[in-house]
């Protein structure tokens, strides 16, 4: 059953849907309906105001147009107009945003305000203190990055709606705005050239992007330059009412404070809080096509495009499909002329120009999932997205898709970022998974040219090789050209995915011994057994003249890999294996050494398929047989994959991540369950004290007070959690660590890669340039990423590491700057 | 959100039948469970090309993770049935799925996920009276990823992957015993602390581990 208040505000939301009413009168039955639903379900209109503004902000110009329409019904007085009315109660939705500093409903509301001062019923002068209070938060001394830009955007957003009015009234406020945001624009600079997805070594210079902030400002001086005119692009409902021309202004909003930014309160984090990653980094857009037929977000029309898209993508995240629906319908909610006509549909001379939708919409799908460090959401909901938005219309937006591909291929090897370079595989390869693997590969046939190592044949390998973890091997074989097929072409793997058991063959030196125990294991033998067996294993390696050592290390690889051999099976073999003879591997890796060689192990035996390499470390640091601090050596010495030391590929980083996120998760937990832990400890003492209170029937306060002069005891629970954290956090010490340690060794001998002459001559590059290139892409990504973490350790990383690469040195030079940049926050 | 649209990690009807909980205590479990049932899947589609779409859910660097993953079987052959639980470390893992995986392609074919109240031993197993999933039983179209036919006939296609499918869980035991847990959260003390002792940090020098094993490996090749 919906409830009342639910219907009776539900019925506004399909405001201007139907195509087939004009959007005048839909305007005409929302006031009709709101008039008669004023005296008995007022607050259900007020609700349902609210939502529409904050979750349909692509019908921005019909809401503000519906509010200054509406009138009351016969016979119910009221002492103030009824939309100035409800525009108070409005103001006060918009103000418990504000206190909860929301700040995408906060940007709303403000463009709200801003088409209701366009239209003469805000007041210019409170319209434009509403907007100083934005800019004034960027002089707050020590102002995050964070908050500073949602407050610009809010300030620039609503000023671009409303630059006509307000200049009017008060030009020099509005030059003030403009000025404020221009400085704030310009500082960022060196902060941009860390989340650019399109970047060079040698240069902060941008090419192929798009920083959001300068797109808004830029925007704004383009209608300056406009002489202040509401922008082209949008629609003016209101001009069809005669009642709303030269209307009087009589509504002025409040003033308001932008509240502090709530401290990190403790008591707030709960067990399952999903963590908040605050933006250190601007957003900076991936730019694939020339400013025609997509949209120039440096413009002020492409801006509010651009902006409008993000919302929705944004807002209707919790259902790809309705978001997908209503991207694909974009071009209803702006001018005619703002988007050419779809293809196939009778071309007029108005309709051959202006932006493709489709394209348009693919370009900021992909420029959201390309957001450095992180994007807002998790990037498989883009690659949903994507496939909704294909599904829906596949005739238009598959020719789309495929241009953007094009596109973003065409920047691997030109300054494409290592990690938007991986989400582009990431998403290439789910998106041939939803559309029967259909990709004209044979296109990029000429490109086996390039060295092996070059992006784009990376690229290739790579987006092979997640097809096929998806599907099968020769499911994917079949999708490629001839040329692509053959193993010299070095874009299929040489061999299908599988493992290789060293002492399989009757030939081994050790066959005997190794069939023996697999026998054991493959019969289910207990424990105890297969401990006896392991243990006498090693006794007879010694005695057969085996150094200590050695034989160690023979044992653990002939146990592991037959275990290994039991769980080859599937995932849930895998599990089985370890979970029933995981006192046997604890025993086996008792020192980093052991632990490293059972990393090797694993990385030997599973050669051909490198998903099954990142399952079993993933869970071999889960059942602690090694710690992600040994996992993180691993990545940089590239043990069993014959890539030693050559730096950092993406398989590599893969790996490190999931050690690094492994021991950040395990502090996380920890720091959660103390939270939880000193709860129940303080409801547990307050218990007492009330029982305590109600034995001797004194006053609580009393007893209380008696309670705080004694020193308060930990509980011995609270203590194994803080012990715990404390042994957790060393680690993650030491994770982040090995991981500066590991970058500043290979970057150390990057000197003649970095330099403008050196990319100059990139055509006859090899494995060598190639690889110390990523693995700098690497080293930024993983600072930027892990910058909150790192920051804790600043000073003595930098002493113990980053000191080993001279400073005046090019290297050190670029070691330094991204460091201070993203890590010291210094620019 | 909801007046507009529904959102997609919204529980959906789906229910363990057998599952004696009444509908209050299924919604609190609902609520809290990390668990998803997977369904209509090729009988032939593996844990790993599961575990490859379903990773893109998690979030490790808040402890999450796949826990584990858990096949469905045919009662009786012991083959999978076509669908499987995706167990995660959190909740929100789970419901990640729900809005992003489901309703998308895994081996060619849309699946469905849904939020579960959480396995237990015997869930693994198809309930249909021929050991499959009911909706097996009373399948009118041919279905190569399942079987075929409705639950008798011999799927033509696919052969190969069959035959290297259906060996796969021959060894599956009776529970309980037969469904492996996926590893818990860290505890103190299961790992070496004398290893923990040699963990390196910044603020110690000169005893470098990747040197020393670099050095070993060399003496032991050349040995």
């Amino acid at each position: 059953m919906v409830p009342f208040n639910v219907a009776i505000r539900r019925r506004l939301f399909d405001l201007c849907d139907d195509e087939n009413i004009s959007a005048t009168s839909s305007l005409e039955t929302k006031r009709n309906y709101i008039r008669d639903n004023l005296k008995d379900n007022y607050d259900s209109i007020i609700e349902g105001l609210q939502i529409g503004i904050t979750q349909q902000p692509y019908k921005m110009p019909f809401w503000a147009t519906l509010l200054t329409l509406v009138i009351g019904p016969e016979g119910l007085e009221t002492d103030v107009p009824w939309p100035n009315r409800i525009c108070s109660d409005l103001v006060r939705g918009f103000q418990a945003q504000l206190d909860k500093l929301r700040w995408r409903e906060i940007r709303l509301y403000l463009q709200f305000f801003g088409h209701l001062a366009a239209i003469g019923f805000i007041t210019p002068e409170s319209m434009v203190s509403q907007l100083l209070s934005f800019t004034s938060v960027l002089d707050e001394p020590g102002v995050s990055y964070e908050r500073a830009s949602m407050a610009a955007l809010c300030a620039g957003e609503a000023l671009l709606r409303a630059a006509s009015v307000l200049h009017n009234h008060s030009p020099h406020k509005v030059y003030d705005i403009l000025s404020v945001l221009g400085a704030f624009s310009q500082s960022l600079q060196a902060q941009t050239s860390m989340s650019q997805p399109v970047i060079l070594l040698h240069t902060q210079e941008a090419h192929n992007t798009n920083e959001q902030l300068k797109c808004l400002l830029s925007a704004l001086r383009e209608v300056e330059d406009d002489g202040f005119a509401y922008p082209a692009t949008l629609l003016r409902p209101q001009e069809d009412f005669p009642q709303l021309q030269d209307l009087e202004p009589t509504f002025a909003l409040p003033s308001i404070l932008v509240p502090p930014e709530i401290a990190h309160v403790e008591e707030e984090i709960s067990t399952s809080a999903p963590a908040v990653h605050h933006r250190e980094l601007p957003t900076v857009w991936i730019r694939l096509f020339d400013v025609e037929p997509s949209i120039n977000p440096t413009r002020a029309g492409g801006y509010l495009l651009r902006s409008t898209y993000e919302d929705v993508i944004d807002i209707y995240e919790v259902n790809r499909k309705e978001a997908a629906k209503i991207l694909l319908q974009m071009d209803r909610w702006f001018t005619r002329g703002t988007f050419r006509s779809s293809p196939g549909a009778t071309t007029s001379e108005e309709g051959s120009t202006g932006v493709q939708l489709e394209l348009s919409v693919m370009e900021t799908i992909l420029g959201s999932m390309m957001i450095l460090p992180r994007p807002k959401h998790k990037p498989v909901y883009y690659h949903a997205l994507i496939t909704e938005f294909a599904k829906l219309s596949a005739s238009t937006v598959g020719p789309a898709v495929g241009k953007s591909i094009r596109k973003l291929y065409a920047l691997l090897g030109e300054g494409l970022d290592v990690e938007a370079a991986k989400r582009f595989s990431d998403w290439f390869a789910v998106h041939m998974s939803n559309f029967g693997y259909q990709w004209v590969w044979k296109e990029w046939t000429t490109d086996l040219q390039l060295d092996p190592t070059h992006p784009k044949r990376t690229f290739m390998r790579r987006a092979i090789e997640l097809e096929i973890r998806l599907s099968y091997y020769d499911r994917i074989l079949k999708t490629l050209p001839d040329a692509m097929q053959s193993p010299e072409a070095q874009i299929m793997p040489a061999e299908i995915p599988g493992h290789d058991f060293e002492y399989e063959s009757s030939g081994n030196s050790h066959h005997y011994i190794a069939s023996n125990l697999l026998k054991k294991l493959q019969d289910r033998a207990t424990l105890m057994e297969v401990s006896i067996q392991v243990d006498t294993m090693r006794t007879e390696l010694t005695s057969s003249g085996l150094s200590d050592s050695r034989a160690g290390s023979r044992t653990r690889s002939i146990t592991m890999q037959c275990l290994l051999v039991l769980g080859a099976r599937s995932f849930s073999h895998f599990l089985n294996a370890i979970e029933r003879y995981i006192k046997v591997l604890q025993n086996l890796s008792t020192t980093p050494d052991a632990k490293f060689e059972m990393l090797e192990i694993v990385s030997t035996f599973w050669r051909r398929n490198r998903q099954m390499i990142t399952i079993i470390f993933d869970k071999l640091m889960q059942y602690q047989i090694v710690d992600p601090s040994d996992v993180v050596s691993w990545a940089f010495e590239g043990g069993g994959l014959g890539e030693k030391g050559d730096g950092l590929g993406t398989f590599q980083w893969e790996v490190m991540r999931l050690a690094l996120d492994k021991s950040n998760g395990r502090v996380s937990i920890a720091q959660r369950r103390i939270v939880q832990q000193r709860k129940i400890d303080d409801e547990a003492r307050a218990a007492k004290i009330a029982e305590a209170a109600k034995n001797e029937s004194m006053d609580v306060d009393d007893i209380a007070m008696k309670a705080e002069e004694e020193p308060i005891e930990e509980s011995t629970d609270l203590q194994k959690q803080t012990r715990a954290h404390q042994i957790l956090v060393a680690e993650q010490k030491s994770v982040l660590s090995r991981a500066v340690e590991g970058f500043v060794t290979v970057i150390n001998d990057t000197d003649e890669v970095i330099s403008e002459t050196a990319w100059n001559e990139r055509s006859s590059w090899t494995k060598k340039q190639w690889d110390a290139v990523e693995t700098w892409g690497w080293f930024r990504h993983f600072a930027r990423s892990y910058a909150p973490y790192l920051r804790v350790y600043r000073e003595s990383l930098s002493m113990a590491y980053l000191s080993r690469v001279a400073a005046e040195r090019p290297a050190g030079k670029l070691l330094r700057e991204i460091w201070s940049i993203t890590v010291e926050q210094d620019s | 959100m909801a007046d507009i649209i529904d959102p997609l990690d919204k529980f959906s009807t789906y229910k363990d039948s057998q599952a004696s909980a009444d509908r209050q205590t299924q919604l609190t479990l609902l609520r809290k469970s990390a668990t998803l049932y997977v369904g209509n899947l090729s009988f032939y589609t593996t844990e790993e090309q599961i575990y490859e779409l379903f990773s893109k859910c998690t979030t490790p660097e808040e402890g999450g993770g796949i826990k584990r993953i858990i096949m469905g079987l045919d009662r009786n052959t012991r083959t999978p049935c076509g669908f499987c639980f995706v167990e995660y470390y959190s909740h929100a893992e789970a419901l990640a799925c729900m809005k992003y995986i489901s309703g998308t392609k895994l081996d060619e074919r849309i699946i469905r996920c849904d939020l579960d109240s959480g396995y237990r031993d015997g869930r693994q197993f198809g309930r249909g009276r021929s050991g499959g999933q009911v909706r097996d039983e009373h399948r009118q179209d041919y279905d190569p990823g399942r079987g075929g036919w409705g639950a008798q006939a011999q799927a033509q296609q696919e052969q190969e992957r069959r035959r290297n499918r259906e060996q796969v869980y021959a060894d599956a035991q009776d529970v309980p015993g037969a469904v492996a847990g996926g590893g818990e959260d860290w505890k103190e003390g299961v790992s070496n602390e004398a290893s923990r002792k040699r963990q390196r940090s910044p603020d110690d020098e000169g005893d470098d581990l990747r040197h020393e094993r670099q050095a070993k490996r060399q003496t032991e090749e050349g040995a």
